[in-house]
């Protein structure tokens, strides 16, 4: 056995995975408990000696309900509301669309997706343009410069965050539930027709218990990535001190208060943990009644009559809201000097393309800036680095986990590459930190270079390659690769001549899908940038530091720019169920 | 061409056995069947022989060599055994064209080009898809790629031949077709051919040996008229036959009647009976049993009498070649024929001398 290539194969993933994403992790939970240097004075003990000191102060002291009660409350209230709501549009939203015949359904199948293509933090940019008020200086948002004074609660903290994290997953949601619509067998419906059941019978005792697990599913996954979400209530919780643990943990990074960025992190991983653990075992629950689509799945439709019309005015009104009032804000904020005032003499191509603006730090549009340039250049050679890395990578694991005798090596490399996905991208950002801060054995330092954006990008990705790289060598199935073993070919030919050719697909749709991912990232990248190696995301978020709403906007559509595209072209290409991906 | 030897093989997998102590001789040039329902391991075992499964237990031998002991930890890979293996999903390779695949074992033979394309040639124009070269697995039928997965694997003259339920996705015509096509393959080639399926009459027809396996255990070993004539177990004889053999429930009053008289408790003992052998008349002789005709089925070239006993129990089925003079609610008298009945200990083990017996008596 020792001359099993697939065995060799397996282990040396498992070593490169171990270091990338275990390793990382581990230190990071282990920094919650050992004394940071310089906090020997506080937790009473020497440096990296064993303390609870971190725990404590997070969990039991007077200073814990404003270090973590509130912030883990604000979480927990976010991440409910958003993913509660957003199910339930989206369930709503996924029957009409799949289900009945409202005008124009193909269309929106497409329109509904966008928010989900876009950077979640462009609707908070763009509420902030709106609804900013005096209580953040600066320039005005456009309600003030109309005379109007938005409300602190209206303008900042849970209820917009609430409302953006809810726009942005309702697609989620459409995505998942309407897959699983769709695959719902029609005949099951006509079954319980023919026995005699009516509409109202059939809809609560066959169509929903059918659905039960896909939409608990899509709630678990949003809940899951809402916990860990960073941008929105980073640019709209800081004015009325509304915290949730991810920022609570960027906060301990930046001021370099590492245990407790620690605690932080454990917190946010445990409860991606459990929800996750949740999601798998009731997935596994689910499979005892896998709908088996055949043939003839006849999805019948179900007229609407006189809701026609006004269904159709709801779900155009939800597009407007969500796709086109905030591309629309943020483009028309790029144009005019001073923010709300629609004069002609307001507008201006200056933030574009203008020369010597009085904004000092960036004396020139984005265009004619070379920071924008450097930074677009680093986007995508970081994001398109690791797209490709991660989706070899998967490919690789895909085909350990379809090969190996060894259930154990499939079942350590199938959970160890799905486990970035439970840890939210700032706190996985703030254990890769740990890691590459300091020269470890022969790996230098690699804090202030591209590199360390690179591994922890292609780490973030690998829950995704390896589902990827799973699902298609699964498809693929054991036969025709034993048909060209049977003849003599190697591991490398059979990789080479029949695997590669026929997942060029897949590869391309992850590869694409990591890359667009890579590219409108943020929480990931936010502690791990330094100016110099700053992408387009770090960039955009550091204006918005400045102050330089009109450039920071600029840079945002631009990236809202290329994800759309890039999601256009992936839906043409690939349909919307890959899309839905992760 | 080399015999295949198989002993006291077994495959586990976690805790339960896939194949459980087979000892089995293929011989050379034969055309032997793995029959058994589905899930009895009659895959897994080709898939041992091809090289593809590794055992837990025993040995294969092919020809002098022996390519699989796991006792010795001796384990010859698949490419070196000179086995072909066509899949029963055929595993054409859908990105390569009908010439493509065909040529692929060649070129990992390195094999050049002018007698690459010369076998290849020749391979299309033995199956007949000549003209199917140039286009895809997709845009072929179950029977052409069939064909393809045929050409592929004979393009490397394997010594064995192995194939996994090979007319299964094919129609009742294209099943014809092809069944007499592997059997001009046997004639041409001379090769040694195993192949395993489920359907009996796949096995009946093209088979000059059968094993029949069931739940990993070989059950029976022999030609197909041996097998049917003879069963071992009352298993074999109910999974042989179309329409399957007609039992008497051990106890019964008809097995009662037609247990020859001196056996030793009779009560144990089970009666099978097949369809096609025993008389129908409408006078009583004597020996036979009563029963009322329930249905008369046309099945094409013959004809089933179905038949529901006085004494009662599960219909009794008979065959025939000619349209039966019956009519259903007719009262009828059966009696069975020696050559057909069978008789099965408790343990379902066939029990040939009182066979023998009821034979003697009835002289």
């Amino acid at each position: 056995m020792a001359h099993d290539p697939v065995l060799a194969l397996g282990l040396a993933l498992l070593v490169v995975f171990l270091w990338l994403i275990a390793l990382p992790i581990g230190m990071i939970v282990e920094d919650s408990f050992t004394s940071q240097p310089g906090d020997s004075a506080r937790t009473g003990v020497a440096d990296g000696a064993i303390t609870g000191y971190y725990m404590s102060r997070a969990l039991a002291s007077r200073m814990s309900t404003i270090l973590f009660y509130a912030p883990l409350w604000n979480t927990l209230l976010v991440a409910v509301c958003a993913s509660a709501l957003a199910l339930v549009i989206g369930a709503l939203l996924a029957w009409v669309l799949v289900r009945s015949d409202v005008p124009l359904r193909g269309w929106f199948a497409v329109a509904l997706i966008v928010p989900y293509m876009l950077p979640v933090w462009t609707f908070a940019l763009a509420w902030v343009t709106l609804f900013k008020n005096s209580t953040l200086g600066g320039q005005p948002g456009w309600a003030q410069a109309l005379g109007a004074q938005p409300p602190d609660w209206l303008a900042y903290g849970a209820v917009p965050t609430i409302a953006i994290l809810t726009l942005h997953y309702i697609p989620f949601a459409i995505l998942i539930i309407g897959g699983a619509l769709r695959r719902l067998d029609g005949q099951l419906e006509e079954a319980a027709q023919i026995l005699g059941a009516r509409r109202q019978i059939i809809l609560w005792r066959i169509v929903i218990p059918a659905l039960r697990p896909a939409v608990l599913s899509a709630g678990l996954l949003m809940f899951a990535d809402a916990i860990g979400e960073f941008s929105v209530p980073y640019i709209l919780g800081l004015p009325v001190k509304f915290e949730t643990l991810s920022v609570s943990l960027f906060r301990a990074i930046s001021t370099q208060q590492n245990g407790m960025a620690a605690v932080y992190a454990g917190a946010v991983l445990l409860i991606g943990v459990i929800t996750l653990g949740i999601d798998a075992w009731m997935l596994r629950e689910a499979r005892r009644f896998t709908t088996v689509g055949g043939k003839g799945t006849i999805t019948r439709t179900s007229p609407l009559h006189a809701a026609r019309w006004p269904v159709f005015g709801g779900i155009m009104l939800l597009f407007v809201v969500s796709v086109v009032v905030p591309l629309v804000t943020l483009l028309l904020s790029t144009l005019m000097h001073i923010p709300g005032r629609f004069d002609a003499g307001n507008f201006t191509l200056d933030y574009w393309i203008g020369r010597d603006l009085p904004t000092v730090a960036l004396p020139n549009g984005i265009l004619f800036s070379s920071e924008f340039w450097a930074a677009a250049w680093n986007s995508v050679r970081i994001a398109g680095m690791a797209a490709v890395a991660a989706a070899a990578l998967g490919l690789l694991v895909g085909y350990v986990v379809a090969h190996s005798s060894w259930r154990w090596l499939a079942n350590a490399l199938h959970a160890i590459t799905f486990f970035p996905y439970l840890v939210p991208g700032i706190a996985f950002a703030a254990a890769i930190l740990v890691l590459f801060a300091a020269p470890r054995g022969p790996i230098p330092a690699l804090y202030g270079t591209p590199y360390i954006l690179l591994l922890a990008l292609i780490a973030d990705q690998m829950p995704f390659a390896s589902r990827v790289g799973i699902s298609a060598m699964a498809q693929l199935g054991p036969d025709i690769e034993d048909a060209a073993r049977i003849m003599g070919a190697g591991m490398m030919r059979r990789l080479r001549v029949i695997i590669l050719p026929l997942m060029k697909g897949a590869l391309a749709t992850a590869v694409l899908l990591s890359f667009i991912s890579g590219i409108k990232g943020v929480s990931l990248f936010i502690l791990l940038a330094v100016p110099s190696t700053d992408v387009l995301t770090t960039f955009s978020l550091r204006l918005v530091d400045y102050g330089y709403a009109q450039a920071a906007n600029a840079v945002v559509l631009v990236i809202a720019l290329i994800a759309l595209i890039g999601s256009l072209v992936m839906h043409r290409v690939a349909g919307p169920g890959l899309a839905a991906g992760l | 061409m080399p015999d295949i030897v198989i002993e006291n093989l077994t495959k586990t997998f976690g805790k339960g056995h896939a194949v459980k102590d087979v000892s089995l001789t293929i011989r050379d040039g034969s055309f032997t069947c793995i029959l058994g329902p589905s899930g009895c391991g009659k895959t897994t075992l080709l898939r041992m022989i091809a090289g593809l499964e590794r055992t837990s237990a025993g040995r294969i031998g092919i020809g002098a060599r022996v390519v699989d002991d796991a006792a010795q930890g001796t384990f010859v890979p698949p490419e070196q055994r000179g086995v072909g293996l066509v899949f029963q999903s055929y595993a054409l390779w859908p990105h390569m064209t009908v010439a493509q695949n065909v040529a692929f074992g060649l070129r990992l033979q390195r094999a050049n080009a002018t007698a690459r394309r010369a076998r290849t040639d020749a391979m299309l124009d033995t199956l007949r898809i000549t003209d199917l070269a140039d286009r895809y697995p997709a845009q072929l039928s179950g029977g052409q790629q069939q064909r393809v997965a045929l050409a592929r694997t004979l393009a490397l003259a394997p010594q064995v031949l192995l194939l996994d339920e090979p007319l299964s996705n094919l129609d009742a015509a294209l099943r014809l077709a092809m069944r007499a096509e592997l059997a001009r393959l046997h004639r041409e080639f001379g090769t040694t051919i195993v192949f395993v399926t489920h359907d009996q009459w796949e096995a009946m027809t093209l088979a000059t040996d059968i094993a029949v396996l069931a739940k990993g255990e070989v059950q029976q070993t022999g030609s197909a008229s041996a097998i049917y004539d003879q069963p071992a177990s009352r298993f074999v004889a109910e999974f042989i036959g179309n329409p399957p053999i007609n039992i008497f429930a051990a106890g019964s009053d008809a097995a009662r009647a037609l247990i020859p008289a001196g056996v030793a408790d009779p009560a144990r003992v089970t009666v099978g009976l097949r369809p096609e052998a025993m008389q129908l008349s409408t006078v009583n002789n004597g020996q036979s049993l009563a029963a009322t005709v329930t249905a008369l089925i046309p099945t094409g070239g013959s004809w089933v009498v179905e038949m529901a006993l006085q004494r009662g129990g599960t219909p009794v089925l008979h065959t025939t070649l000619q349209r039966p003079a019956l009519a259903p609610m007719q009262p009828v008298f059966i009696t069975p024929q020696k050559e057909g009945t069978h008789f099965f200990a408790p343990d379902g083990r066939c029990l040939p001398d009182l066979s023998l017996r009821s034979k003697e008596t009835s002289r």
